[in-house]
């Protein structure tokens, strides 16, 4: 078995307990590559969307951090257009403590409190400082367009 | 005879009774009152013919007492009479050049000369005489001529010397010159006035022109100055040239060793050239079949140099090989046997062994003198005795000196049979280590003590004055004699010689220690009633006593050895001190190794202490060099060979060029009279071993590294190579031999335990050194309840209080519940607790700190960030129950696995609940391969043989704390002795473990602080945690258990890395070739045997 052990019990858990909003499956052909499913948060631009990510454990997880990554098109200061996510925890502030459940949760979190001061897409962080409301605004239709 | 006047007595003494008193008056009066030439014209006979007495312009000291002298006519060899000869005293004279003593007739050669010019009508048949132009002294600035053309001054000037030697008619008028081959020697021997020639024309062209050949027959007549000394000899200089004392040194050594090289060379191609064999030699050191090129006598700068540059005696020299040294010590062995075994008087409670008793004997005799008449009459080794040829036409006189002796090595020649010599009263006691040699100094002290041997006999008198100050100065009775024997050996032995002395002994003998603060006697004290038997004080002592009074006396200490004892006579030693100012009844040098540099200040000290009786002991006289051999000899201040000059142009040399065997023939016939050996495997005359010991039985175990061991010492090899291989390419290996031995020494390091060699790891611990780190035991065992304290109450953050309390708490319940590993979401294997008390398994959290580290961030808790953390601040727990002082094995497995020891050591003051202990302590202890393998022995010999002690030799200290710390946790009393311990710390250690029933069962020892004699019996386990470069190191450490009074087979266990350089280290020690040359090697190949030792150590 060349899984290490943390890994099939993540997935047990995943299975047995998921987080509301969010749900991993692992791939049949590839059980270190997820099919993960985020709801947009409420009361956030993307409520209502039902965002597709990819994660996938490299081969020293835990010991270094999960690859996720946007499937669908999202507008967000913090996630550019192929999908990736500018998160620390993703990076530098990993901890093998974490675990994909809480990875995706801060990934939910993310959608709730965007943060243009680090961005990552530097047109929307811009639009997003210059004009939220307007910002939000493209966020929705987006919202409306791709993730539902 | 009766009525002798006053001014004839010397002369009657000397030429015996038998010549009537008118015959003394005439030579007295023909040679207007000097006695040699009064003893010369008697023994010519030429006292009836002779008219004109000459002028005498000699004096010379002639003893006039009628006891037998001994006076050194042969330049201070002290050759002794045999009592049928016809004595010559003729001591340390020059003479001048017309008195014509004693032209002795020696032989005649044929010689073809050429002819200068025409003008001189010569015939066959004619008588010529020969003379010497006065050698030409130009001094030319600049070049030095090598080879026979000129003579090197020494400063860097040479003088063009001139050969021409002249051949004239009986008037005077000069007929040729001699070729130049054979005007070379015979220049010499007419300059120096060692021989005079008379000629016979042969052969003759009837008209002469320049160039033109004729042959001669050559007479030659050796003067009495060819038998007397050659010049002022090195040892006892007295005057200069010019008269005037002085102190003899380097330069002044040179110019009369240019001088004795001259004649040396002159006299043998004299012999050479008369073709004269001896009729007798000493047959084990032929000069013949030496091979030692003695007649070519050219002054080269080779030799020159080397008999003048003392600085230059530890360039590369050879060193003996084991099989050359199995050679010398054969011969010493078989001496022993010659005596019949002796006990010593009942004063000696102590028994001594059959052995033993041969070698009281043999010392004994050695010590009370025999006179010359006694069995020594053998030739001396360097000598050979020829003799005196028939000259037509001359009947010799009947009570005229048939034989003469010749000694090609210093060309000297003498009418004296000189013996080996026999003044040194002393030897060296050369038995294997571990044979007792301390009780058979003591026996020796017993049966040899002052009152016996207080009256001098004249020999001894001479012996004194010959040894002690030059002859010169006869003040050598300043020092006072005092029974006392001493006995000076290192520190580390102090208390075994008294403890040895006071328990062999029946409570007669006083025996007292000198050193340190307790320096009780003074150099009158010694020598009165109240003085000790036996007197025991240290190297260091001698050492410092000497330079003190060195400095006192404002001497300069870098001149030369005799310059010293000059020194001492001219300049009054300070009173007080008890060393140098006595002359003890005898002298015993113990591990005499110790001033085998004859350079050392040390050496140089000993030298100069005082005494007839003088001994060595050590187990190995010759370590290295030859000249280890020297030093021992010259302190013994057995002549000739005490001399350093000496010795290096008849042993060392020969040695070092292709000549190894002479040279070697040379050693052993030197040794032989002085050296007893005898080692465990001797066999008596019935063919028993000597000695019986239990068994020993050396083992290699071999280990592996752990895996981060072994990254460890990979990094260094790879290091270490690419180092190795930068240098051979450029050529310079031999020159960066230091640091390369660096690195192999860090290597080695490694192999005993990598904190050895690796630095801080983290910057907190910024300026602890490596051993610190791994033993930062500061805190010791946390106590739990503290800890628990620290966190129910004080100030923080609540919560974290509680969490931390609720763990610990968790911990010691009974429940115990499991907790899962946050990184690997497996059950805690080995778990530890970070400061914020969250839990890890071991691997799992060191795992993770070494990849921040790797990526230069600073060490973490993975749950809630708190740092920084390092490896050290885990602190791990244990959990025992009560009744077991022994880990479960399950416990031990997992250690095993992860590398590291948690250890398991029952701490009465951990908390006990419901029958489990839980003991915290700071995770900063790691093991090594070695300390495992070390710990799993001593564990075991703790379950099996629980009174058993062990030794554990390391020449790492570092190494030997760790072994410490390891020891502590699992339980075990031990003692340890380095280096660094006070003289009273070692001896209370040792009398600890000397204690069969101390509880401290394991010492911990030093290789080199622990090697020399120490009696360690009572263990009979030795573990060598890592090979030394040369076994005799190890052997000799190993001794010290396998030796007299060992009742138990030894075990030795060494222990090797498998696949490092240890295990090289050990294929080289087997080539016997650590890093030496052996036999028959050149500079070049044992240069070329270091690079292959190191090419196969870093491949």
């Amino acid at each position: 078995m060349a899984l290490p052990k943390r890994i099939i019990k993540e997935t047990e858990r995943l299975m047995a307990d998921p987080a509301p909003g969010i749900s991993a499956m692992a791939h049949e052909d590839n059980l270190r590559y997820f099919d993960v499913i985020i709801t947009g948060p409420e009361q956030s631009p993307f409520a209502g969307g039902v965002f597709k990510l990819e994660l996938f454990l490299p081969e020293e997880y835990p010991m270094s951090p999960p690859k996720v990554r946007f499937l669908t098109k999202i507008y967000h200061p913090n996630i550019d257009k192929l999908g990736r996510i500018c998160l620390d925890i993703l990076k530098d502030k990993w901890s093998p403590a974490l675990q994909i459940r809480t990875v995706l949760l801060s990934v939910q979190a993310l959608l709730s409190s965007p943060n243009p001061d680090d961005p990552l897409a530097n047109d929307v962080a811009q639009h997003w400082k210059e004009n939220e409301n307007a910002a939000i605004q493209t966020a929705q239709e987006w919202t409306r367009k791709y993730a539902m | 005879m009766a009525d002798v006047p006053q001014h004839l007595s010397a002369l009657s003494d000397i030429l015996g009774p038998d010549v009537d008193l008118a015959t003394l008056e005439k030579l007295h009066v023909i040679s207007n009152g000097d006695l040699n030439r009064a003893i010369n014209h008697f023994y010519e006979g030429s006292y009836h013919t002779v008219t004109n007495p000459g002028v005498p312009a000699i004096s010379s000291t002639i003893s006039t007492s009628k006891a037998p002298k001994i006076v050194s006519a042969n330049g201070g060899l002290g050759s002794i009479y045999r009592d049928d000869q016809p004595r010559i005293s003729i001591v340390g004279a020059k003479r001048k050049a017309q008195d014509s003593f004693f032209p002795k007739y020696f032989g005649e050669l044929t010689v073809i000369a050429y002819a200068l010019g025409g003008m001189v009508k010569i015939e066959a048949g004619e008588e010529v005489l020969f003379d010497r132009k006065r050698p030409n002294s130009q001094v030319q600035h600049g070049r030095k001529k090598k080879g026979l053309g000129s003579v090197s001054i020494g400063w860097g000037r040479t003088a063009k010397e001139n050969h021409v030697v002249r051949f004239t008619k009986q008037n005077g008028f000069e007929i040729g010159r001699l070729q130049v081959d054979t005007s070379r020697w015979v220049s010499k021997l007419m300059d120096y006035k060692l021989a005079e020639f008379r000629g016979t024309i042969i052969l003759a062209p009837p008209q002469l022109r320049t160039g033109a050949e004729i042959v001669l027959t050559m007479r030659c007549y050796l003067t009495a100055e060819a038998f007397s000394s050659l010049g002022s000899n090195q040892k006892l200089t007295l005057k200069s040239k010019s008269g005037q004392p002085v102190f003899v040194n380097e330069a002044q050594e040179t110019e009369d060793e240019v001088d004795l090289k001259q004649k040396k060379y002159a006299v043998n191609a004299l012999f050479r050239e008369l073709a004269l064999t001896p009729v007798a030699t000493n047959t084990s050191v032929g000069p013949r079949d030496r091979g030692i090129d003695i007649h070519d006598g050219s002054t080269t700068e080779g030799s020159l140099a080397a008999s003048n540059g003392e600085d230059n005696e530890n360039e590369q020299e050879p060193e003996v090989s084991d099989k050359e040294l199995d050679v010398l010590y054969e011969k010493a062995q078989q001496h022993g046997r010659a005596f019949e075994p002796m006990d010593p008087p009942k004063t000696m409670t102590y028994t001594l062994k059959p052995y033993q008793r041969v070698a009281l004997a043999w010392m004994y005799n050695k010590e009370v003198l025999e006179t010359a008449s006694d069995n020594h009459k053998a030739l001396h080794p360097l000598w050979e005795e020829y003799e005196f040829k028939k000259e037509d036409g001359y009947e010799p006189k009947l009570d005229e000196p048939k034989k003469y002796y010749f000694n090609p090595y210093s060309g000297e020649m003498s009418l004296e049979f000189p013996t080996s010599d026999k003044l040194c009263r002393g030897g060296i006691l050369a038995d294997e280590m571990g044979l007792g040699k301390t009780i058979e100094i003591l026996s020796l002290v017993h049966s040899n003590p002052m009152n016996k041997s207080s009256i001098d006999t004249p020999e001894e008198a001479f012996s004194r004055l010959s040894t002690s100050t030059s002859a010169s100065n006869s003040t050598s009775t300043d020092k006072q004699s005092s029974p006392t024997t001493l006995v000076v050996c290192p520190m580390s032995l102090l208390s075994q010689w008294r403890d040895e002395a006071i328990n062999s002994s029946d409570g007669s003998l006083s025996v007292e220690v000198y050193y340190g603060a307790a320096r009780g006697w003074t150099d009158s004290s010694l020598q009165q009633k109240g003085a000790p038997d036996i007197l025991i004080t240290s190297y260091g002592t001698v050492l410092s006593e000497f330079s003190s009074l060195l400095n006192n006396s404002g001497a300069d200490t870098s001149k030369s050895l005799t310059n010293m004892l000059d020194i001492k006579a001219q300049n009054n030693w300070k009173k007080g001190s008890a060393l140098f100012n006595v002359e003890f009844h005898r002298v015993v040098l113990d591990e005499a190794h110790h001033i085998k540099s004859r350079m050392t200040q040390t050496a140089k000290a000993c030298y100069a202490l005082n005494s007839p009786r003088r001994w060595v002991v050590t187990g190995t006289p010759i370590q290295n060099k030859l000249e280890d051999l020297f030093s021992l000899v010259h302190f013994l201040r057995a002549e000739p060979w005490s001399n350093f000059s000496f010795w290096r142009t008849f042993i060392t040399i020969p040695f070092e060029s292709k000549d190894k065997d002479k040279a070697l023939k040379v050693v052993t016939s030197v040794l032989e009279p002085l050296v007893l050996r005898r080692t465990k495997m001797t066999k008596d005359e019935n063919g028993n071993p000597i000695i019986t010991l239990p068994e020993r039985i050396v083992e290699i175990e071999y280990l592996k590294f752990s895996e981060q061991e072994n990254d460890i010492y990979q990094a260094l090899f790879k290091d270490g190579k690419t180092k190795f291989n930068h240098y051979c390419r450029a050529g310079t290996v031999l020159k960066h031999y230091a640091s390369i031995f660096q690195l192999l020494m860090r290597m080695r390091q490694v192999c005993d335990h990598p904190m050895l060699v690796l630095n801080n790891r983290t910057k907190q611990t910024e300026g602890k050194d490596s051993s610190e780190l791994a033993l930062d035991m500061k805190d010791g065992p946390i106590q739990l309840e503290e800890l628990m304290k620290k966190f129910s109450s004080g100030e923080g953050d609540n919560s974290e209080q509680t969490f931390g309390a609720s763990v610990l708490q968790n911990l010691v319940s009974s429940t115990g519940e499991v907790t899962e590993c946050p990184i690997c979401y497996e059950e805690l294997a080995d778990g530890v607790l970070m400061p914020c008390m969250h839990s890890a398994c071991r691997s799992c959290i060191l795992d993770y700190l070494q990849r921040l580290d790797n990526k230069g961030e600073m060490g973490e808790c993975p749950i809630c960030r708190k740092g920084p953390i390092t490896e050290d601040s885990l602190i791990e727990y244990t959990t025992l129950s009560v009744s077991d002082s022994i880990p479960s094995d399950a416990k031990e497995e997992e250690e095993k696995r992860s590398g590291f020891v948690a250890g398991n050591v029952l701490d009465a003051g951990a908390e006990t609940n419901g029958g489990r202990v839980v003991q915290i302590r700071r995770n900063n202890f790691k093991s090594s391969a070695k300390l495992e393998a070390l710990m799993k022995h001593l564990n075991e010999l703790r379950k099996t043989e629980p009174k058993t002690k062990s030794v554990v030799f390391s020449q790492f200290t570092g190494m030997l704390d760790l072994v410490e710390k390891i020891l502590e946790r699992d339980g075990f009393q031990f003692l340890r002795l380095d280096g660094s311990h006070s003289h009273v710390a070692r001896e209370q250690t040792l009398q600890a473990f000397r204690t069969v029933d101390h509880p401290a069962r394991v010492m911990l020892i030093s290789l080199r602080a622990g090697g020399v004699g120490l009696n360690l019996t009572t263990a009979s386990r030795v573990f060598m945690l890592d090979p030394w470069w040369n076994y005799a190191i190890e052997a000799q450490a190993i001794d010290r258990v396998h030796r007299i009074g060992q009742l138990k087979p030894v075990i030795v266990k060494r222990f090797i890395i498998e696949n490092s350089v240890e295990e090289k280290i050990l294929s080289i020690q087997n080539r016997k070739n650590a890093l030496a040359s052996g036999l028959g090697m050149t500079k070049l190949e044992a240069q070329g045997a270091r690079m292959e030792d190191l090419q196969e150590i870093f491949s």
